[in-house]
């Protein structure tokens, strides 16, 4: 057990590892009443692609399995989960996303038995015909409801336009066909190869007694036998530097266009530290460039152009890395002209006047972190799984230089590298 | 641990204090209250604070209130137009970190009220009036906002049912107005429409966090805040009838069809059984545990999201759900044979238990959260029963399940609203 105590953010961090690989992480959060547990597999909706540790074939899943296998866990042999966790007062859910698949619960009592629980229901298996055909409907539910979902619509094609080999490209969920083909025995392929201790983060968060807990989990898990420790081998296909496809347009019901613009940013292999910076220094300087304290945004918000709706951000992952605008606009062809021709031209005098400015700004966001349980543990198994404590990101972002934001700026939005997503009315 | 109340200070302003080191950062919230009338006045209603928040006298551009605010550590501050009953209530909101989290020292709290300040009373004005540019541009994005509300076919589904359920009442008109009428508003009328709101709405001031107390002993001497009554509502029109539910079907090019099914309870906060309603709610549709959920979609699988959630100031109660549209009348007979079955006292102590367990814990989590905090109380002094969270978990405990019964028999069913895909 190793505890490690920040005092600026008066917060403490205590990490232990059990024998079998699990990685358990403690805030203990003192005068707090909610308690708050999330156990993270380390298997998202991109792990499509993977040698099977069982018997060495390469096997390619239906798009959407995580997702899929995240609905079933919840199904049992008796009783609804759902109840379990309600009968102790505490409340169940989950989520998948392009890298993980995180399972939680939120409780003011009886953390204990809600945390064994958890643990019992994604460590214990049970997929029949039956209950994978029933999840098949809600799910196809699911999925309809994203298709009418404007933004989410339009980001995957975006997405699409980007990617032509990275699995990031596809929906979480996948799509009605992929879902309606997955079978129990998809499932328990899956399971086997990554739902295993060593490739999971538990993350606790609450006025909670670390050692206590922690004993606690390791009893449980001591009780177990899982069969092997090794971690499964994922297969990303090579992903061309080049876009997929420059534009994608598409029609639907909606009040008004809605534009979206990718830069493709090509990955070269980086420490994890860097890449978190990187990641850093680039939201910096489009909050300089297009946030909405810019020349820029004002500019075309005062021309009709933008609104409040429009936002821009950088994403960045070992893998793959894209910056993302979007707004909404009734003058779609002048926005998307006009935000090209400003992220071409970029003013260093106006990185350099702002830069200590939109630094505090990322200083102010960083302790706001820490207020809310859900976000602090979504971004800190983000940042941990990269290999970095969410402490350290105080550090990562007062060694940001100007020099940084000028060398990026020139080069990050580069045309060839551009794509677009354009949802228009429906006549 | 305090208790996590607020505390009405004794002053000339209707000041409600929630003093907590609990959190990393402060909030300051002000509330005007604004009795909903007419589609025109609401649509002046949510215009005002979009025109304020472009620039004041001695912040007069966006730019520069931006470039302070993330100066201020990257402070938020935002306005919201709430719907509470039949009123608009318009929300300022200013949330900044607190000074002790900063290696460098810093006025934050005092500066970022400052602005806040500055942005409510203090406006740009040209002749006796807004600025004609904020007026025009933020007119047309107001016009954008209540069309942009079909994006959203949850909330579009919502908002149709509603429109349509209350169409004879003030609850029927949609928060930020209509289009139409909104085309009619000049600027003079609303500069004068927002001079009456400063001069004479219901208005309180929240606090809650950390602050230092010359900041708030002064906080009157920096303010333009004049005295006024606090806010409670006492015109809503609680309507509670028999009658055939209406219905109603719209057809659009959709994926999936959203079915809303409006009740009305007459139960409102300030009534007794509201503890034995929010019970009721949890049982039936409120959480994953609920009758609906485990009979719409664990059961049948006919939907992915199937909930009720109730509106505690008009007396409503909403169940939603997203489905094909062929199974409607399928969802429709299971909504009503489950309400049914716990107005006949079918449910298990399981059950009942379950759903109580399950309010107390969200209430308790409420605790942890500033807004939360706030936003529970800001309710409780709308309905004129000023209340803190451990007071209602005691509401809560004290239910029955004869309680429970009761409510499901009072339930009346009002209005079906279809959203479905063109034929």
């Amino acid at each position: 057990m190793e505890s490690i105590y920040n005092k600026n953010m008066d917060e403490r961090l205590v990490k232990a590892k059990l024998d079998n690989g699990l990685n358990i992480y403690i805030f203990p959060k003192k005068d707090y009443v909610k308690q708050y547990a999330m156990l993270s597999v380390d298997f998202g909706s991109n792990d499509i692609d993977f040698i099977d540790v069982k018997n060495g074939r390469r096997r390619n899943m239906p798009l959407g399995i995580a997702h899929f296998l995240e609905h079933q866990l919840f199904e049992d042999k008796e009783e609804s989960i759902f109840d379990k966790f309600a009968d102790l007062g505490a409340s169940a859910n989950a989520y998948t996303n392009f890298d993980s698949t995180n399972y939680l619960f939120s409780s003011s009592s009886n953390f204990e038995d809600s945390l064994i629980n958890l643990i019992e229901f994604v460590e214990d298996p049970y997929f029949s015909d039956e209950n994978v055909k029933k999840e098949k409907g809600i799910i196809v539910q699911e999925i309809k409801m994203y298709q009418d979902n404007p933004y989410w619509k339009s980001y995957f094609n975006l997405l699409s336009a980007l990617y032509s080999k990275h699995p990031v490209k596809n929906e979480i969920a996948g799509t009605e066909e992929s879902v309606m083909s997955i079978t129990p025995e998809d499932l328990y392929i899956c399971y086997y190869n990554f739902y295993l201790p060593s490739n999971m983060d538990l993350i606790l968060i609450g006025d909670l007694d670390p050692q206590r807990i922690i004993n606690l989990i390791r009893e449980n898990q001591a009780k177990k036998h899982f069969p092997h420790f090794k971690n499964p081998v994922r297969i990303i296909e090579e992903e061309p530097e080049n876009v997929a496809k420059k534009l994608v347009e598409e029609k639907m019901n909606i009040s008004r266009p809605m534009v979206q613009i990718a830069f493709k940013d090509p990955v070269q292999s980086e420490e994890p530290a860097q890449i978190i910076k990187k990641e850093y220094i680039v939201n910096l300087l489009l909050d300089i460039v297009f946030g909405n304290s810019s020349k820029n945004y004002n500019e075309l918000y005062d021309q009709g152009i933008i609104d409040n709706s429009f936002s821009c951000s950088y994403h960045k992952k070992p893998d793959y890395a894209y910056v993302h605008l979007h707004g909404e606009s009734n003058k779609p062809d002048q926005m998307r002209e006009k935000v090209k021709e400003k992220l071409v031209d970029i003013d260093h005098d106006e990185i350099k006047e702002n830069f200590q400015r939109i630094k505090r700004k990322y200083q102010g966001s960083f302790i706001r972190l820490f207020n809310n349980f859900n976000n602090l543990a979504s971004e800190f198994i983000n940042y941990r799984r990269l290999g970095i404590d969410i402490f350290e990101l105080a550090t990562i972002i007062e060694d940001i230089k100007l020099e940084e934001l000028l060398a990026y700026s020139d080069k990050i939005f580069n045309k060839d590298f551009m794509v677009e997503s354009i949802i228009l009315n429906e006549d | 641990m305090n208790d996590l109340e607020f505390k009405t200070e004794q002053n000339r302003f209707n000041l409600h204090h929630l003093a907590t080191d609990k959190f990393k950062t402060n909030l300051i919230q002000v509330f005007f209250m604004l009795p909903l009338k007419n589609e025109k006045e609401a649509a002046m209603n949510a215009l005002i604070p979009s025109i304020l928040e472009r620039g004041s006298k001695n912040y007069n551009d966006n730019q520069l209130i931006k470039t302070e605010l993330e100066n201020l550590y990257g402070s938020n501050m935002s306005s919201n137009i709430l719907k509470r009953g039949e009123n608009q209530i318009l929300r300022f909101s200013l949330e900044m970190v607190n000074e002790k989290f900063l290696t460098h020292k810093s006025n934050l709290t005092v500066d970022a009220f400052k602005l806040l300040n500055d942005i409510i009373f203090n406006p740009i004005t040209e002749s006796g009036k807004f600025k004609q540019k904020f007026f025009e541009q933020e007119k047309e994005i107001l016009k954008q906002d209540i069309l942009s509300l079909i994006n959203d076919k949850y909330s579009f589904a919502v908002e149709n049912c509603l429109a349509r359920m209350c169409k004879n009442e003030k609850y029927g008109i949609y928060k930020l107005g209509t289009v139409s009428a909104l085309a009619e508003i000049s600027n003079q009328e609303l500069y004068d429409h927002y001079q009456k709101i400063i001069k004479e709405a219901k208005r309180s001031l929240f606090l809650v966090g950390n602050f230092k107390s010359s900041f708030v002993e002064n906080i009157f001497e920096e303010t333009h805040l004049d005295s006024g009554a606090d806010i409670y509502d006492d015109h809503t029109e609680v309507v509670y009838q028999d009658k055939e539910p209406d219905y109603y079907e719209q057809e659009l090019k959709v994926n999936q069809a959203r079915l809303s099914i409006g009740f009305r309870s007459g139960i409102t906060r300030k009534d007794p059984d509201y503890y034995s309603l929010l019970v009721f709610n949890s049982l039936i549709g409120g959480s994953t545990h609920s009758r609906l959920f485990q009979e719409i979609r664990e059961k049948r699988s006919l939907a992915y999201y199937v909930s009720s959630s109730i509106e505690s100031t008009k007396g409503l109660l909403l169940i939603n759900s997203g489905i094909n549209a062929e199974n409607h009348q399928k969802v429709i007979e299971v909504v009503e044979k489950e309400i049914k079955a716990v107005a006949d006292g079918e449910f298990s102590q399981d059950e009942f238990l379950r759903s109580k367990k399950s309010i107390i814990n969200h209430l308790k989590q409420d605790l942890d959260s500033n807004k939360s905090l706030s936003a529970h109380f800001l309710l409780s002094l709308v309905n004129d029963k000023e209340e803190s969270i451990n007071k209602t978990i005691g509401g809560v405990e004290a239910v029955s399940e004869d309680d429970i019964i009761a409510v499901a028999q009072k339930l009346k069913m009002d209005t079906i609203y279809l959203l479905k895909s063109e034929e």
